[in-house]
């Protein structure tokens, strides 16, 4: 018997819908993230993955996940433009079903697949 | 020099905040934070703190919000589609556009944080990615604890603008 197919979350987004769906429940989101262009203005402190503080310089500050990139913590200049990926435009697609430790392309609980 | 803005005014700029008409973002998601975060990195989140002002919503926010991590429990971030937000009324010395109540999928578990005090309006379903309209504790201070299966957190955003 074959394992059941776990949702890989590093590839595939998921978010729960309980409307503007036939059936409340969790579905990846199919269509190409949108990008937009911000500018990030905060001057608070920043630290990196281990709870160090990120030296600031001339005002720089630290960002995530920067479009065509890994989720890496840089710096870049306060005021200037980056650039940012966001699903707010995706739709609902495939539905999937929540496991105790993720969720899976069929109902670990045997209902509907 | 004093300022001032008319109802009518803040309606137009509220109908330009997300749910309104031509918006950029049609679909928002709702995270949850939690006690496992911080802000600047040591002060844990209370019913009182969230994470500080940034514009994106970065990687280590991630973490010090202490969102439950995607995908056990049954958590995921909740989507909030354009037509929960409803019309601006008048609230307080402003107008708000309050949403529908959105609920987040019962848990299957207790969430990997389970300790929740408040929530994030993002532009991404994704754990680090997009951005974070904001951060809100809850508006009575409480910490909700989804620390068991079949719990169902509720939340109700508002945009609100002042005169």
């Amino acid at each position: 018997m074959m394992a059941p197919e776990m949702v890989d979350l590093s590839e595939n987004s998921v978010a729960y819908f309980d409307k503007g769906v036939e059936a409340a429940g969790f579905y990846l989101l199919e269509g190409e993230p949108s990008e937009s262009v911000v500018r990030p203005t905060s001057g608070d402190q920043f630290y990196d993955e281990d709870g160090e503080p990120v030296v600031l310089e001339n005002g720089r500050m630290a960002v995530g996940h920067i479009v065509d990139g890994e989720p890496v913590l840089g710096t870049v200049s306060t005021g200037e433009e980056i650039t940012v990926k966001h699903e707010s435009n995706m739709t609902p697609g495939t539905q999937v079903f929540p496991g105790v430790d993720g969720f899976y392309y069929k109902d670990p609980n045997g209902g509907e697949s | 020099m004093a300022e001032n803005f008319t109802d009518e005014g803040l309606d137009r700029i509220l109908n330009n905040a997300p749910g309104g008409a031509g918006t950029l973002d049609t679909t928002l998601y709702l995270a949850a934070l939690t006690t496992a975060g911080t802000v600047e990195g040591t002060t844990p989140l209370t019913g009182s703190l969230v994470p500080n002002r940034t514009t994106v919503w970065v990687t280590h926010y991630i973490t010090r919000g202490g969102e439950p991590t995607i995908g056990t429990g049954a958590y995921a971030r909740k989507a909030v589609v354009n037509s929960d937000w409803g019309a601006a009324a008048t609230n307080g010395s402003g107008r708000r556009r309050t949403c529908a109540q959105e609920s987040f999928a019962a848990s299957s578990a207790a969430w990997s944080n389970p300790n929740v005090i408040g929530y994030a309006v993002a532009t991404a379903s994704t754990a680090g990615a997009g951005v974070a309209y904001g951060y809100a504790n809850f508006d009575d201070a409480s910490t909700v604890a989804v620390n068991a299966a079949g719990i169902t957190l509720q939340v109700t955003p508002f945009w609100q603008l002042d005169i």
